[in-house]
């Protein structure tokens, strides 16, 4: 049988995204870029209109010089972005501002491009990642299995899949943002708190899903940091942690920056994953372009 | 010179990927520091500390406008009332975008409130006539608008408390004119 990636129809797409390497992360970045720049309301018009063609160019560029000449200036665009709405941008801003800047420095070493860009994936991705479940770990807030159980009982997570086994789940829902809606429209003094209603079983999948989170962003943290030795089970497990935040939030920006980040940190020991990378955020896009999302994840 | 550069960057490009890798690590751990130490949202600053505190959808801002006659009226500036929307569209051109922008300026206030921010804000605020609809009828201080030392603005933020199914409102940041010295 062919291989999936051997068949006629996918086989220039995948020997181009294996062996092209920096110009795929040039195009993945110049997408990512591009559906950034047009979905955020914060971004400024000028930007809008300029960017796109630097990144049209971005794409095309084939000599060091150009590629490095672009990207400071896509970059600087980043920059002045992150500068101007510092407390106001999604974190995935200051993300893909980082990203620019290794990718500028990367391409700026000729040759040794694809291992300066693996070397700043790996040190973004275990920066970030640990961090972040520092911040996790020293928030009372998360660790009470508040965060998580709050987005339960909003029907931010799984309200599609939870009303399957409790009818009346999506009524409920809508009760409870009433309420806290209510609670933040109410004169300070007239009243502090609201009672929500939430199932007993739906605490205890709260506190269950709140710890798996947490072991799950150690097993990545350590496949990265171990990444010689796993091969491609590293790439597996940057590939479940994405899968298993789309499923409970619409992050599709956000999660593209990890998957280029992933497609980054490939050698050729483990280029077969390459291909996955770039369905994974185009996918991503699309669906961030298109406003879509499987309805089983609500 | 351009070319130079690039060759200069080029060479030394390990190294700053790893400079990089600092300014990127220092700048998480000083967004965490302000995030422990002042109202900031964990999910703002660039310090990844989304999906661990409460969003700043669970935030609301109020204003407390004290009066001459010891009254106080109380104006809910963000999520935006039906009562200010329609103030806001019935006030002209220029009235209408003054009062957007203070909206605009109250959805800012939720991610990251401080008083570098809200002393030119409530310095807007003490230019505003309020309609009584909004005020109750409480007499501003100096006749037709509010002094700085009569506004206060206010950030609450709601919480959910797991244990006892919950959720709980608290102020977190607070400032009145009269502090910045207007």
């Amino acid at each position: 049988m062919t291989p999936f990636r051997e068949r006629p129809i996918l086989q220039p797409l995948s020997r181009f995204v294996s062996e092209e390497h920096i110009r795929t992360l040039l195009i993945l970045f110049s997408a990512i870029v591009f559906v950034f720049f047009t979905t955020k309301e914060y971004i400024p018009f000028a930007a809008r209109l300029v960017v796109p063609f630097l990144l049209i160019l971005l794409m095309t560029a084939g000599e060091v010089k150009q590629r490095v000449v672009l990207l400071f200036c896509v970059v600087l665009g980043l920059g002045l972005n992150v500068w101007a709405n510092y407390y106001v941008i999604a974190n995935h801003g200051f993300m893909i501002t980082y990203i620019g800047i290794a990718l500028m420095i990367a391409c700026a070493s000729g040759a040794q491009a694809s291992a300066v860009i693996a070397r700043a994936a790996v040190l973004l991705i275990s920066i970030l990642m640990g961090l972040a479940l520092i911040q996790k770990l020293v928030s009372p807030h998360y660790m009470s299995g508040a965060l998580v159980g709050g987005y339960l009982a909003n029907g931010y997570m799984f309200k599609t899949l939870i009303s399957l086994f409790y009818s009346n789940w999506p009524e409920v829902v809508q009760q409870n943002l009433l309420a806290q809606k209510a609670l933040l429209s109410m004169p300070p003094g007239q009243g502090n708190s609201v009672p929500l209603t939430v199932p007993p079983y739906l605490q205890l999948l709260a506190i269950i899903l709140t710890y798996a989170a947490l072991f799950s962003q150690i097993a990545i943290e350590a496949c990265v940091l171990l990444r010689a030795r796993l091969g491609m089970w590293t790439h597996y497990a940057v590939m479940l942690f994405v899968l298993i935040i789309y499923s409970t939030r619409n992050e599709n920006v956000f999660l593209s920056m990890n998957l280029i980040l992933g497609y980054a940190m490939t050698d050729e020991h483990t280029k077969k994953a390459r291909l996955w990378y770039v369905m994974g955020i185009a996918y991503l896009l699309v669906m961030e372009m298109m406003g879509l999302r499987p309805g089983i994840f609500g | 010179m351009l070319d130079k550069s690039i060759e200069w960057i080029g060479r030394r490009s390990f190294g700053l990927v790893l400079i990089l890798a600092l300014v990127v690590a220092g700048n998480v751990l000083w967004q965490i520091y302000l995030h422990k130490t002042t109202p900031l949202l964990a999910w703002k600053g660039g310090g990844f500390g989304m999906y661990t505190e409460p969003h700043a959808e669970d935030r609301g801002v109020w204003l407390r406008l004290k009066g001459a006659d010891d009254g106080e009226a109380l104006v809910q500036l963000w999520p935006e009332t039906a009562e200010y929307a329609s103030w806001r569209d019935m006030a002209g051109v220029r009235g209408g975008a003054y009062l957007d922008g203070l909206t605009r300026s109250a959805e800012r206030l939720l991610f990251y409130p401080r008083d570098s921010v809200s002393d030119p804000f409530i310095t807007r605020l003490a230019r505003v006539r309020w309609p009584d609809t909004l005020i109750d009828g409480v007499t501003p201080s100096d006749g037709n608008v509010f002094a700085p030392s009569t506004i206060s603005v206010e950030v609450y933020e709601n919480r959910y408390n797991q244990a006892e199914t919950m959720v709980t409102r608290s102020l977190v940041y607070r400032r009145t004119g009269v502090e910045a010295g207007q």
